[in-house]
Protein backbone atom coordinates (compact mmCIF):
# COMPACT_ATOMS: atom_id res chain seq x y z
CA UNK A 1 0.00 0.00 0.00
CA UNK A 2 1.64 3.39 -0.89
CA UNK A 3 1.17 6.24 0.91
CA UNK A 4 1.22 9.85 0.82
CA UNK A 5 3.69 11.71 3.31
CA UNK A 6 2.85 15.00 4.30
CA UNK A 7 5.33 18.27 4.74
CA UNK A 8 3.70 20.97 7.51
CA UNK A 9 4.54 24.52 7.23
CA UNK A 10 8.20 25.11 8.40
CA UNK A 11 8.41 20.98 8.23
CA UNK A 12 10.80 18.66 6.04
CA UNK A 13 10.28 14.86 5.27
CA UNK A 14 11.28 12.33 3.01
CA UNK A 15 9.75 9.55 1.02
CA UNK A 16 10.24 6.41 -0.87
CA UNK A 17 8.78 4.96 -4.09
CA UNK A 18 5.97 3.53 -4.07
CA UNK A 19 5.03 6.84 -1.44
CA UNK A 20 4.18 10.10 -2.60
CA UNK A 21 5.10 13.58 -0.59
CA UNK A 22 2.46 16.10 -0.34
CA UNK A 23 2.36 20.03 1.24
CA UNK A 24 -1.09 21.05 1.01
CA UNK A 25 -1.61 24.58 1.13
CA UNK A 26 0.90 26.21 0.23
CA UNK A 27 0.79 30.12 -0.06
CA UNK A 28 3.99 32.60 0.10
CA UNK A 29 5.97 29.76 1.03
CA UNK A 30 7.79 27.63 -1.48
CA UNK A 31 7.54 23.90 -1.77
CA UNK A 32 10.94 22.67 -2.74
CA UNK A 33 11.53 18.95 -3.96
CA UNK A 34 14.62 17.40 -4.26
CA UNK A 35 15.04 13.92 -5.75
CA UNK A 36 17.23 12.10 -7.60
CA UNK A 37 15.95 10.90 -11.25
CA UNK A 38 15.45 7.02 -11.61
CA UNK A 39 16.30 7.09 -7.65
CA UNK A 40 13.39 5.34 -5.23
CA UNK A 41 14.40 8.26 -2.77
CA UNK A 42 13.30 11.93 -2.71
CA UNK A 43 12.42 14.55 -0.13
CA UNK A 44 10.49 18.01 0.13
CA UNK A 45 10.84 21.07 2.24
CA UNK A 46 8.34 23.76 2.93
CA UNK A 47 10.20 27.12 3.25
CA UNK A 48 8.98 30.33 5.18
CA UNK A 49 11.87 32.20 5.25
CA UNK A 50 14.89 33.75 2.95
CA UNK A 51 17.52 33.54 5.39
CA UNK A 52 18.05 32.17 8.67
CA UNK A 53 20.72 34.71 9.59
CA UNK A 54 18.57 37.57 9.13
CA UNK A 55 16.58 36.27 12.25
CA UNK A 56 16.88 35.76 16.16
CA UNK A 57 14.68 32.61 16.11
CA UNK A 58 16.24 30.46 13.75
CA UNK A 59 15.70 27.03 15.66
CA UNK A 60 14.00 25.26 13.17
CA UNK A 61 16.25 24.77 10.14
CA UNK A 62 13.62 23.59 7.99
CA UNK A 63 11.74 27.41 7.89
CA UNK A 64 14.55 28.80 6.18
CA UNK A 65 15.65 28.39 2.62
CA UNK A 66 19.26 28.38 3.40
CA UNK A 67 19.33 25.53 6.26
CA UNK A 68 16.46 24.00 4.76
CA UNK A 69 17.29 22.88 1.50
CA UNK A 70 20.88 22.09 2.69
CA UNK A 71 19.67 20.16 5.36
CA UNK A 72 17.13 18.42 3.20
CA UNK A 73 20.39 17.33 0.62
CA UNK A 74 22.32 16.56 3.86
CA UNK A 75 19.74 14.08 4.65
CA UNK A 76 18.92 12.55 0.75
CA UNK A 77 22.62 11.82 0.67
CA UNK A 78 22.83 9.88 3.82
CA UNK A 79 19.98 7.94 2.56
CA UNK A 80 22.17 7.69 -0.45
CA UNK A 81 21.32 9.60 -2.84
CA UNK A 82 24.35 10.95 -5.04
CA UNK A 83 24.44 14.82 -4.61
CA UNK A 84 25.84 15.45 -8.45
CA UNK A 85 22.91 13.63 -9.51
CA UNK A 86 20.01 15.64 -7.37
CA UNK A 87 17.57 17.79 -9.00
CA UNK A 88 15.04 20.25 -7.73
CA UNK A 89 11.19 21.02 -8.89
CA UNK A 90 9.60 24.57 -6.19
CA UNK A 91 6.28 25.53 -6.05
CA UNK A 92 4.85 28.88 -4.60
CA UNK A 93 5.93 31.86 -3.58
CA UNK A 94 2.54 33.79 -4.05
CA UNK A 95 1.21 37.18 -2.95
CA UNK A 96 -1.57 36.16 -1.15
CA UNK A 97 -2.64 39.62 -0.75
CA UNK A 98 -2.13 42.45 -3.33
CA UNK A 99 -3.04 45.87 -2.61
CA UNK A 100 -0.42 46.20 -0.22
CA UNK A 101 2.43 44.95 -2.26
CA UNK A 102 4.81 47.95 -1.31
CA UNK A 103 5.29 46.26 1.94
CA UNK A 104 8.20 44.38 2.94
CA UNK A 105 5.82 41.43 5.01
CA UNK A 106 3.87 41.13 1.61
CA UNK A 107 6.69 40.43 -0.70
CA UNK A 108 7.89 37.66 1.22
CA UNK A 109 6.72 35.19 -1.08
CA UNK A 110 8.97 36.54 -3.89
CA UNK A 111 12.12 36.77 -2.09
CA UNK A 112 11.03 33.14 -0.82
CA UNK A 113 11.41 31.69 -4.31
CA UNK A 114 14.47 33.89 -5.37
CA UNK A 115 16.44 32.55 -2.01
CA UNK A 116 16.04 29.07 -2.53
CA UNK A 117 16.86 29.39 -6.35
CA UNK A 118 20.13 30.96 -5.22
CA UNK A 119 20.87 28.32 -2.55
CA UNK A 120 20.17 25.72 -5.15
CA UNK A 121 22.21 26.86 -7.45
CA UNK A 122 25.01 27.47 -4.56
CA UNK A 123 24.86 23.48 -4.13
CA UNK A 124 24.68 23.23 -7.42
CA UNK A 125 21.23 21.74 -8.02
CA UNK A 126 19.43 21.98 -10.71
CA UNK A 127 16.37 23.41 -10.88
CA UNK A 128 14.11 21.13 -13.53
CA UNK A 129 11.14 23.26 -13.12
CA UNK A 130 8.84 25.51 -11.03
CA UNK A 131 5.38 27.03 -10.68
CA UNK A 132 6.14 30.46 -8.45
CA UNK A 133 4.05 33.22 -8.27
CA UNK A 134 0.51 34.91 -8.67
CA UNK A 135 -1.94 35.72 -6.16
CA UNK A 136 -3.12 31.61 -5.17
CA UNK A 137 -2.31 29.00 -2.93
CA UNK A 138 -1.54 25.64 -4.07
CA UNK A 139 -1.23 22.33 -3.03
CA UNK A 140 1.68 19.85 -4.07
CA UNK A 141 2.56 16.34 -4.47
CA UNK A 142 5.72 14.80 -5.85
CA UNK A 143 5.89 11.23 -6.61
CA UNK A 144 9.38 10.17 -7.20
CA UNK A 145 8.25 7.38 -9.25
CA UNK A 146 7.56 9.56 -12.35
CA UNK A 147 9.44 12.90 -10.49
CA UNK A 148 6.17 14.14 -11.55
CA UNK A 149 5.24 17.73 -9.48
CA UNK A 150 1.07 17.91 -9.26
CA UNK A 151 -0.23 21.06 -8.25
CA UNK A 152 -3.28 21.93 -7.43
CA UNK A 153 -5.19 25.36 -6.68
CA UNK A 154 -8.74 26.34 -6.00
CA UNK A 155 -10.58 27.19 -9.38
CA UNK A 156 -7.88 26.48 -11.67
CA UNK A 157 -6.97 23.11 -13.64
CA UNK A 158 -4.48 21.14 -12.28
CA UNK A 159 -0.99 21.31 -13.59
CA UNK A 160 2.14 18.98 -13.62
CA UNK A 161 5.62 19.90 -13.83
CA UNK B 1 13.36 41.56 32.60
CA UNK B 2 17.41 41.24 32.05
CA UNK B 3 17.42 38.20 33.97
CA UNK B 4 14.96 36.41 31.94
CA UNK B 5 15.94 33.64 29.37
CA UNK B 6 14.59 33.60 25.90
CA UNK B 7 12.03 30.61 26.71
CA UNK B 8 11.06 32.49 29.91
CA UNK B 9 10.36 35.78 27.93
CA UNK B 10 9.05 33.79 25.23
CA UNK B 11 6.40 32.35 28.01
CA UNK B 12 5.50 35.51 29.01
CA UNK B 13 4.75 36.58 25.63
CA UNK B 14 2.10 34.18 25.34
CA UNK B 15 0.78 34.79 28.58
CA UNK B 16 0.15 38.40 27.26
CA UNK B 17 -1.23 37.55 24.19
CA UNK B 18 -3.65 35.33 26.45
CA UNK B 19 -5.12 38.15 28.08
CA UNK B 20 -5.41 40.71 25.31
CA UNK B 21 -7.72 37.72 23.46
CA UNK B 22 -9.63 36.93 26.09
CA UNK B 23 -10.25 40.98 26.42
CA UNK B 24 -10.70 41.57 22.67
CA UNK B 25 -13.15 38.60 22.18
CA UNK B 26 -15.06 40.53 24.68
CA UNK B 27 -15.24 43.99 22.48
CA UNK B 28 -15.76 41.48 19.21
CA UNK B 29 -18.96 40.50 20.60
CA UNK B 30 -19.92 43.79 21.68
CA UNK B 31 -19.30 45.06 18.33
CA UNK B 32 -20.46 42.06 16.18
CA UNK B 33 -23.86 42.65 18.07
CA UNK B 34 -24.37 46.10 16.97
CA UNK B 35 -23.69 45.12 13.14
CA UNK B 36 -25.85 42.20 12.97
CA UNK B 37 -29.38 41.34 13.99
CA UNK B 38 -30.84 38.98 16.55
CA UNK B 39 -28.67 37.79 19.45
CA UNK B 40 -25.34 36.74 18.70
CA UNK B 41 -23.00 35.30 21.08
CA UNK B 42 -19.33 34.57 21.09
CA UNK B 43 -18.10 31.47 23.37
CA UNK B 44 -15.09 32.01 25.36
CA UNK B 45 -11.92 31.45 23.14
CA UNK B 46 -9.68 28.93 23.02
CA UNK B 47 -6.61 30.12 22.68
CA UNK B 48 -4.01 27.89 21.45
CA UNK B 49 -0.12 28.27 20.62
CA UNK B 50 0.59 25.89 17.66
CA UNK B 51 3.61 25.07 15.62
CA UNK B 52 3.19 26.11 12.12
CA UNK B 53 2.94 22.73 11.04
CA UNK B 54 -0.24 21.94 12.93
CA UNK B 55 -1.77 25.48 12.10
CA UNK B 56 -3.69 24.68 9.01
CA UNK B 57 -5.20 21.38 10.87
CA UNK B 58 -6.05 23.28 13.42
CA UNK B 59 -8.67 25.44 10.96
CA UNK B 60 -9.98 22.04 9.92
CA UNK B 61 -7.56 21.44 7.14
CA UNK B 62 -4.57 23.57 4.41
CA UNK B 63 -6.64 22.87 1.55
CA UNK B 64 -10.23 24.17 3.46
CA UNK B 65 -11.45 27.16 1.28
CA UNK B 66 -11.55 29.94 3.94
CA UNK B 67 -11.89 33.76 3.60
CA UNK B 68 -8.99 35.43 5.42
CA UNK B 69 -8.98 39.34 6.23
CA UNK B 70 -5.96 41.03 6.98
CA UNK B 71 -4.87 44.39 8.69
CA UNK B 72 -2.06 45.76 9.54
CA UNK B 73 -1.21 47.80 12.44
CA UNK B 74 0.50 51.15 12.34
CA UNK B 75 1.19 54.03 14.75
CA UNK B 76 2.62 52.53 18.35
CA UNK B 77 2.09 49.13 17.42
CA UNK B 78 3.34 47.64 14.03
CA UNK B 79 2.16 43.97 12.93
CA UNK B 80 -0.76 41.57 11.28
CA UNK B 81 -3.99 40.71 12.60
CA UNK B 82 -5.85 38.42 10.69
CA UNK B 83 -9.49 37.35 10.82
CA UNK B 84 -10.32 33.59 9.31
CA UNK B 85 -13.44 31.44 8.68
CA UNK B 86 -14.67 29.35 6.38
CA UNK B 87 -16.97 29.94 3.62
CA UNK B 88 -19.66 28.02 4.59
CA UNK B 89 -19.81 30.57 8.21
CA UNK B 90 -19.04 33.50 6.19
CA UNK B 91 -22.37 32.15 4.08
CA UNK B 92 -24.04 32.74 7.33
CA UNK B 93 -23.03 35.93 8.43
CA UNK B 94 -23.66 37.55 5.23
CA UNK B 95 -27.34 35.67 5.04
CA UNK B 96 -27.50 37.23 8.41
CA UNK B 97 -26.36 40.92 7.60
CA UNK B 98 -28.66 40.93 4.31
CA UNK B 99 -31.62 39.66 5.57
CA UNK B 100 -31.75 36.63 3.85
CA UNK B 101 -33.31 33.37 4.64
CA UNK B 102 -30.82 30.92 6.90
CA UNK B 103 -30.21 28.49 4.69
CA UNK B 104 -29.40 30.67 1.13
CA UNK B 105 -26.05 29.63 -0.80
CA UNK B 106 -24.28 32.25 -2.19
CA UNK B 107 -22.50 30.89 -5.39
CA UNK B 108 -19.76 33.22 -5.85
CA UNK B 109 -19.34 36.48 -3.45
CA UNK B 110 -20.09 39.36 -4.53
CA UNK B 111 -18.17 42.79 -4.60
CA UNK B 112 -21.06 44.08 -1.86
CA UNK B 113 -20.56 41.03 0.33
CA UNK B 114 -16.63 40.85 0.21
CA UNK B 115 -16.90 44.20 0.78
CA UNK B 116 -19.29 43.12 3.69
CA UNK B 117 -17.14 40.71 5.41
CA UNK B 118 -14.16 43.10 5.15
CA UNK B 119 -15.69 45.27 7.41
CA UNK B 120 -16.33 43.10 9.54
CA UNK B 121 -12.64 41.50 9.44
CA UNK B 122 -11.96 44.94 10.30
CA UNK B 123 -14.46 45.41 13.45
CA UNK B 124 -13.32 42.15 14.55
CA UNK B 125 -9.77 43.21 14.46
CA UNK B 126 -10.46 46.56 16.27
CA UNK B 127 -12.04 44.85 18.65
CA UNK B 128 -8.64 43.04 19.53
CA UNK B 129 -7.06 46.27 19.35
CA UNK B 130 -8.87 47.76 21.43
CA UNK B 131 -8.04 45.57 24.56
CA UNK B 132 -4.75 46.06 23.18
CA UNK B 133 -4.84 50.04 23.81
CA UNK B 134 -7.15 49.61 27.32
CA UNK B 135 -4.53 47.16 28.26
CA UNK B 136 -1.31 48.85 27.53
CA UNK B 137 -2.46 52.63 26.76
CA UNK B 138 -0.55 52.31 23.49
CA UNK B 139 -2.77 52.97 20.13
CA UNK B 140 -2.50 51.23 17.28
CA UNK B 141 -4.46 52.11 13.83
CA UNK B 142 -5.14 49.34 11.09
CA UNK B 143 -4.53 49.68 7.71
CA UNK B 144 -7.76 49.14 5.10
CA UNK B 145 -8.44 45.57 5.39
CA UNK B 146 -7.63 43.43 2.59
CA UNK B 147 -9.33 39.89 1.50
CA UNK B 148 -8.32 37.25 -0.03
CA UNK B 149 -10.34 34.10 -0.64
CA UNK B 150 -8.64 30.64 -0.73
CA UNK B 151 -7.20 27.78 0.54
CA UNK B 152 -6.21 27.89 4.45
CA UNK B 153 -2.51 27.23 4.79
CA UNK B 154 -1.91 29.55 1.84
CA UNK B 155 -3.85 32.77 3.50
CA UNK B 156 -2.07 31.60 6.61
CA UNK B 157 0.89 31.02 5.29
CA UNK B 158 0.98 35.47 5.25
CA UNK B 159 0.73 35.99 9.62
CA UNK B 160 2.90 33.06 9.87
CA UNK B 161 5.70 34.50 8.46
CA UNK B 162 5.44 37.40 9.46
CA UNK B 163 5.06 36.11 13.51
CA UNK B 164 8.13 33.52 11.75
CA UNK B 165 10.51 36.01 12.95
CA UNK B 166 10.16 35.70 16.17
CA UNK B 167 9.14 32.38 16.93
CA UNK B 168 8.28 28.65 15.51
CA UNK B 169 4.44 28.78 16.56
CA UNK B 170 1.90 31.02 16.62
CA UNK B 171 -1.11 32.20 18.37
CA UNK B 172 -4.44 31.28 17.01
CA UNK B 173 -7.87 31.83 18.91
CA UNK B 174 -10.72 30.47 18.17
CA UNK B 175 -13.89 31.21 19.19
CA UNK B 176 -17.45 29.92 17.93
CA UNK B 177 -19.94 33.13 16.71
CA UNK B 178 -23.32 31.88 16.97
CA UNK B 179 -26.46 33.77 16.33
CA UNK B 180 -29.73 33.75 13.57
CA UNK B 181 -28.37 31.65 11.04
CA UNK B 182 -24.81 31.73 12.09
CA UNK B 183 -22.83 29.22 13.54
CA UNK B 184 -19.46 30.20 12.53
CA UNK B 185 -15.97 29.64 13.54
CA UNK B 186 -13.83 32.52 14.01
CA UNK B 187 -10.50 32.23 13.54
CA UNK B 188 -7.62 35.06 14.50
CA UNK B 189 -3.77 35.09 14.04
CA UNK B 190 -2.30 37.84 16.08
CA UNK B 191 1.14 38.57 14.88
CA UNK B 192 3.07 41.67 16.71
CA UNK B 193 6.83 42.39 15.55
CA UNK B 194 9.14 41.77 17.68
CA UNK B 195 9.22 45.56 18.73
CA UNK B 196 5.71 45.75 19.10
CA UNK B 197 5.76 42.68 21.42
CA UNK B 198 8.39 45.20 23.50
CA UNK B 199 6.82 48.31 23.97
CA UNK B 200 3.61 46.31 25.07
CA UNK B 201 5.54 44.87 27.94
CA UNK B 202 7.10 48.00 28.31
CA UNK B 203 3.98 49.42 28.67
CA UNK B 204 2.61 46.69 31.05
CA UNK B 205 5.47 46.93 33.07
CA UNK B 206 5.83 50.50 33.68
Amino acid sequence: MSQIIKVGMADMNVCRVPDRITTLGLGSCVGVVIYEPYAPVCGMVHIMLPNSKAITNNENPAKFADTGIMLLADKLAAMGLSRSKMRAKIAGGARMFKYVAASDMLKVGERNAEAVKAVLQSLSIPLLAEDCGGDFGRTIEFDPKTAELCIRSIGRPEKII
Amino acid sequence: MTEMNSEEYRELRIDVLTEISNVGTGNAAHSLSSMLSGDISIEVPVIRFLEFKDLAEAIDGAENTVVGIMVNLQRDLNGMVMFLMDIKSANGILNNLFGRPAGHVIEEFSEMELSALNELGNVMAGAYLSAISTLTGLSAATTVPEIAIDMAGAIMSVPAIAFGKISDRVLLIQSEIKGEGINAMGNFILTPTEESFDKIFNALWA
